[in-house]
């Protein structure tokens, strides 16, 4: 791993979500410590993957009413469709993730689709990343977990 | 040969039943049943719906969005010259044959008073359906609307409250039947690569023989799984391949590629394993479409672990499915994919 890439992406990836959270739906993403273990449940997840000069994933982690309060926000009434929240979830992570790489201006990436997993309590793994970050924030509208897992590729 | 569109309704009141068939066209087939009939008499078995693969791509042609819903037409068409008029449904206690069972385009489930029963019957009937694209709507009353609401994040597709407007109810029961992805034409050669490949995988590293069992374009972006594996695409196609299993499939797959026994994986090692499998599946594509105007670069494989979860993806890409069966397990890859820049952004 370059020197300073985690860092690098770290910082891109958590400024990008404090920025969107802030702009898009008028809540300050306040970076948090976990402690221990990551217990918490959580029942919708964006998850977009990004390849170019650093390949991984991102990816979005919320409990329902955190989705629902964010994607209320987001669309400025009040969203009841569940495929309309998931839309939205997968719009939150997409920005995050465009916001991020505009600012990662060192780096060609390029973005994929969002895809958004519901299921109450489900997991995520992310395989053969060998960098994995994971920001939590704790805001007005409920804990978030951001996970941004990301390699380099071999050839380069 | 083709057959005409089926509602299936699950638990459903006489009021509802007798709505549903004054509304349709005769071309429509309305079957009821009741809840505890859904295991001996919904959905055939695989061997039924093989047959259905009127929209199966196997030779490289283009099938765009158009051709397949002239093909619905046609076979509206024909099924309404045809005498297809059904007589009221037979009373419950005549329990259908085995190889009389409904093959239903749709299930219609009407809630009962026990909201946990209705989460479970959800559930199974999403799990009977075998990762195809059967829309379960949920009939209920307004009070009850946001019971039913929380049904979806269990399988269900819709809420069509009722009593409604009779042309309100006949739209959303079409509605749910159009395949999504209108805007761009489905290249269907793409998927052969796709196809070719877990039939590989399997064969050569599992040492389990995959049939193909149906194609088909899903009519909404979501997909029912408990472990599901899923690699983004981007290059000059974007989009992405998902690959979803049942828990014990699974193991079994991985156990025979790792030479472990079912039993003894740990959650990591499934993890590992199902993360392995995508990205071999997308990978040989990614070889096989290296020449063609679809070359793409893959990600990194992302794996999702949930009972029963749920993956759904926006963006208005046509999404196609391609399920095989293993020993009569399920087994499902979806390739949602649109070329790079066509895409109107909404």
């Amino acid at each position: 791993m370059t020197d300073g890439l985690y860092d690098k992406v770290r910082n891109a990836f958590s400024q990008a979500a404090v920025f969107t959270f802030e702009k898009m739906t008028m809540v300050s993403l306040v970076p948090r410590e976990q402690v221990g273990p990551d217990t918490a449940v959580y029942d919708l997840s964006g998850v977009i993957g990004f390849t170019g000069d650093i390949v991984g994933n991102c990816a979005l982690r919320v409990s329902a009413k955190t989705a629902q309060e964010a994607i209320n926000r987001l669309a400025g009434e009040a969203v009841e469709s569940p495929s309309e929240i998931a839309d939205g979830m997968g719009e939150l992570v997409n920005m995050i993730a465009g916001n991020a790489k505009a600012s990662l201006t060192d780096f060609s990436v390029s973005l994929a689709f969002p895809d958004v997993i519901r299921g109450k309590g489900h997991e995520i793994g992310f395989h053969r990343h060998p960098a994995l970050i994971q920001i939590y924030f704790s805001s007005e509208i409920g804990d978030l977990t951001l996970i941004v897992a990301f390699s380099e590729p071999k050839q380069k | 040969m083709n057959k005409p569109v089926t509602y299936a309704l699950v638990n459903c009141g006489r009021v509802f039943e007798g709505t549903l068939r004054n509304l349709l066209p005769p071309a429509f087939l309305v079957k009821t049943l009741a809840k505890e009939d859904v295991d001996t008499s919904l959905c055939n078995g695989p061997a039924a719906f093989a047959s259905r693969q009127n929209a199966a791509p196997a030779n490289g042609s283009s099938v765009s969005i158009a051709d397949a819903k002239e093909a619905v037409a046609s076979m509206l068409a024909d099924s309404a010259a045809g005498n297809s008029v059904e007589t009221p449904s037979p009373p419950v206690t005549e329990k259908p044959m085995r190889n009389d069972r409904i093959d239903p385009d749709c299930i219609l489930y009407q809630l009962t008073i026990n909201a946990d029963n209705d989460i479970y019957t959800v559930r199974k009937l999403r799990r009977i359906c075998r990762f195809r694209d059967v829309p379960i709507l949920i009939v209920t009353t307004y009070s009850e609307l946001p019971r039913a609401r929380s049904l979806i994040s269990h399988g269900a597709n819709e809420v069509v409250v009722f009593p409604c407007n009779p042309e309100l109810l006949k739209k959303k029961v079409l509605s749910v039947l159009d395949p999504v992805g209108t805007r761009m034409p489905v290249i269907t050669k793409v998927i052969n690569p796709y196809i070719s490949a877990t039939v590989d995988l399997l064969g050569t590293m599992a040492g389990l023989h995959a049939e193909k069992k149906d194609v088909f374009l899903k009519k909404n972006y979501r997909l029912f799984g408990d472990i599901s594996a899923i690699m983004s695409l981007t290059g000059k196609v974007e989009g992405q391949v998902v690959v979803c299993f049942e828990e014990k499939l699974a193991r079994e797959v991985v156990a025979n590629i790792m030479s472990s026994r079912p039993q003894d994986l740990t959650k990591d090692e499934l993890k590992e394993g199902i993360g392995e499998v995508v990205n071999i599946v997308a990978g040989n594509a990614k070889a096989a479409l290296s020449t063609t105007e679809y070359a793409h670069q893959i990600g990194l494989p992302t794996v999702v672990f949930g009972q029963g979860h749920e993956l759904s993806h926006p963006g208005n890409a046509p999404c196609i499915v391609v399920i095989f069966e293993i020993e009569g397990q399920p087994l499902a890859v979806l390739v949602s994919m649109t070329i790079t820049g066509s895409l109107v952004n909404k």
